[in-house]
């Protein structure tokens, strides 16, 4: 059985009012995706992952220095849940090590975008499938400041498939926040299970 | 997609193989998919192109026959295979293969954990067992002995060990713990070395020389068979454990602290192989490099010491433990206080005070052979890290230290990289890893990385420096410097694997060893 810290049927977040309007297609796919489990990880230091599980509607799974002790976790929801979806925004070595791990339960990379802060500029780059890449990006750039909750609100309708990637950037200028965070955002699934 | 191809091999002769390999372990255990699967099996920080290390397919047998019959098909077809046994060499390639097109074989599905004799101490383990996989297995039936891991611990052991792997406690040298193997052959012969080789044996973990040649050397760091199991000797639990770090402010004092070392190190006063870290991988655990400084090029050194200064760390940050009863524990660490207190600004830290710093908790348990992962935190130094390490072996003495350490840290200043290191103090010898850590998201700085790399080779080559192990991109440049005798060595390791291996199938490549239709094209 996996622990409290763990989302399984995770209710989506009362915030639905999208930072970024979406599209019909993007609500409709949101909506039917309630059922998949989903396992979701932040980074315990970052305060913008903070910001991003706080609008997760459940207990938080955070992760501190050693990724290692999520390990088993990874693999325990892996086996119990080949049909589920593992997401997170954390630090790039953690995103590198779950990545390793779950691989080999046949669940990988299906969505991944980097968010760095350099002054005043955040820059989103996001490597996604074809159809779905520009409206993320485009997404991001429009949730401004707010963009860790626009990933919280659309977790589940991160693209799933087995579809070669495409990547895409944007630069947004903001407030000087003195910030020095370098996250990546991520979605694993099985390929078989869509 | 093109599927990339061995040398001399067609579409449809690598198709005819993957459908007998795909009888022999099922469909489920064979990688075909270019998009994610084999994706996997690539080196994500390769300093050159994802496309020079991609497989063409990748299979994971499950026992000792599905290899022998793996074999027999990719001699007929003459395809090369490329083996791993939990694939997470990161840093010298990886799971990748040598070069494209190669099936991988990989071991993960051969993870058992086939006997532990906590009275004689020791573990037999197939390719997949990780180091954690171990601890876990240990903790559960509560035995009293304790592992030795890498860093990070989710390394195979027969892995880790058979790359020359070094870990953290006084078992720290892997393949000197090693003993036994099991090995299958390019022609699909299993060899016991050892005792093993005797019918019955009972000590098959207990001695590793067996009789006539001792030959397990032989299967390490090279392509002469696939090793299918492994015996490793493990650390009964001391009574008692004290790990100590000591701070020094100057960069000089790598010269006094490395001297100092080595009597304690060869007379055991100091019973693991002592660490003397820099300042910048010991404050990568616990911050970023764009919060102390955001400008190209190295950190300068005012930068360098406020960050120091900040986080209570010296130039050099020398961690070591003693084992034992309480009274052999103090009389040890008195003449440890004593030795490294002349050097002035030197400070002594223990748990009563460190405890909680990232640097310190991660050293801890791996110095008492407690997996973790921390130690990969290491790459949120730059936004994207990734990282190859340049590993030569010097003496464990103050001036060829300093000499190696002015050496890398000048030339990877000028190619615009931090110098990021630290020395291990083995028997005799020191390990330096320096980490080359450079943004793998950047095609620029991987291809500078790696020119840099490849300096490093020359330059360490000239000065009488050989790797320990290295990157799949510098295996033959390394080979080459190993040249004693008009190559005497490798010329050695080529008549051996064109006897064992006939055909060329096993890891092409691997250290520089090429099977003859390769050789000339390497």
């Amino acid at each position: 059985m996996l622990s409290r810290r763990t989302f399984i049927k995770s209710a989506l977040a009362t915030n639905v009012a999208l930072l970024a309007t979406p599209s019909q297609a993007l609500q409709h796919a949101l909506t039917s995706s309630e059922e998949v489990p989903l396992l979701v990880f932040a980074d315990e230091h970052s305060l913008n992952s903070k910001d991003f599980i706080s609008n997760v509607a459940d207990r938080q799974s955070n992760i501190d220095l050693d990724i290692g002790e999520h390990f088993e976790l990874v693999r325990a929801f892996c086996k119990e849940s080949p049909m589920g979806q593992i997401s997170g925004l954390t630090r790039d070595s953690d995103f590198f090590a779950l990545e390793q791990i779950a691989k080999d339960f046949g669940f990988y990379t299906q969505y991944s975008a980097t968010h760095l802060y350099s002054g005043s500029t955040l820059t989103h780059e996001v490597s996604s499938s074809k159809d779905s890449a520009e409206l993320i990006t485009s997404s991001l750039k429009n949730a401004k400041e707010q963009w860790p909750q626009w990933l919280a609100n659309h977790m589940r309708v991160l693209p799933r498939g087995n579809s070669q990637f495409v990547t895409k950037k944007t630069q947004i200028t903001l407030a000087n926040t003195d910030q020095h965070d370098f996250l990546v955002s991520w979605s694993l699934s099985s390929n078989k299970h869509i | 997609m093109t599927k990339p191809l061995p040398q001399g091999i067609t579409l449809g002769q690598l198709n005819a193989a993957i459908a007998e390999i795909e009888k022999v372990v099922g469909k489920d255990y064979v990688y075909l998919d270019e998009i994610k699967e084999l994706r996997s099996y690539r080196d994500p920080y390769n300093t050159t192109n994802d496309a020079d290390f991609a497989p063409s397919a990748a299979v994971a047998p499950q026992n000792v026959e599905q290899i022998q019959k793996i074999l027999a098909i990719v001699n007929n077809y003459k395809i090369p295979v490329w083996t791993i046994s939990t694939g997470k060499n990161f840093a010298y390639g990886g799971p990748a293969p040598r070069k494209p097109g190669y099936i991988v074989l990989d071991l993960k599905l051969m993870n058992r954990i086939l006997e532990v004799n906590e009275k004689h101490g020791y573990a037999i383990v197939e390719p997949g067992v990780s180091y954690y996989d171990l601890y876990n297995y240990i903790q559960e039936k509560g035995l009293k002995l304790w592992i030795d891991c890498a860093a990070p611990a989710w390394g195979g052991i027969v892995g880790n060990t058979s790359e020359h792997g070094a870990g953290y406690t006084p078992y720290g040298d892997h393949l000197l713990m090693q003993c036994g193997m099991q090995v299958v052959l390019a022609d699909g012969t299993v060899v016991e070395t050892g005792m093993d080789t005797t019918p019955n044996s009972k000590t098959g973990g207990l001695y590793k020389y067996g009789q006539g040649a001792a030959i397990d050397g032989l299967f390490t760091q090279s392509n002469f068979g696939v090793i299918t199991r492994m015996g490793i000797w493990l650390m009964p639990e001391p009574p008692g454990y004290t790990p100590f770090m000591i701070t020094f402010e100057n960069e000089h004092d790598l010269e006094t602290v490395t001297d100092l070392s080595l009597p304690l190190r060869v007379n055991q006063v100091i019973h693991n192989a002592p660490m003397t870290v820099d300042l910048l991988w010991e404050s990568a655990m616990s911050v970023s490099r764009s919060q102390y400084y955001t400008g190209k090029g190295p950190m300068p050194d005012s930068h360098r010491k406020k960050m120091a200064k900040d986080l209570d760390l010296g130039i050099w940050n020398y961690y070591g433990a003693v084992y034992g009863p309480g009274p052999m524990m103090k009389n040890n660490m008195d003449v440890i206080r004593d030795t490294f207190g002349s050097i002035p600004g030197a400070k002594f830290h223990y748990d009563d005070t460190r405890k909680g710093d990232p640097g310190w908790d991660y050293r801890v348990k791996l110095m008492k052979g407690t997996p973790n992962m921390t130690e990969f935190s290491l790459l949120n130094w730059i936004g994207g890290g990734g990282h190859i390490n340049f590993s030569p072996i010097s003496a464990a003495d103050g001036k060829s230290a300093m000499r190696q350490y002015k050496m890398i840290e000048k030339r990877a200043h000028e190619y615009g990289f931090d110098y990021i290191g630290e020395f291990l103090i083995g028997w005799r010898d020191q390990h330096h890893i320096f980490m080359l850590m450079f943004n793998r998201m950047s095609p620029e700085e991987k291809k500078r990385a790696h020119d840099l790399f490849a300096v490093l080779v020359d330059e360490a080559a000239a000065l009488g420096y050989g790797e320990y192990r290295t990157h799949l991109s510098f295996m033959d440049q390394i080979a080459g410097t190993f040249s004693w005798n008009d190559n005497a060595l490798w010329d050695t390791h080529h008549a051996l694997k064109d006897e064992l291996d006939p055909n060329g199938i096993l890891s092409p490549g691997k250290q520089g060893i090429w099977p003859k239709n390769l050789r000339g094209n390497s």
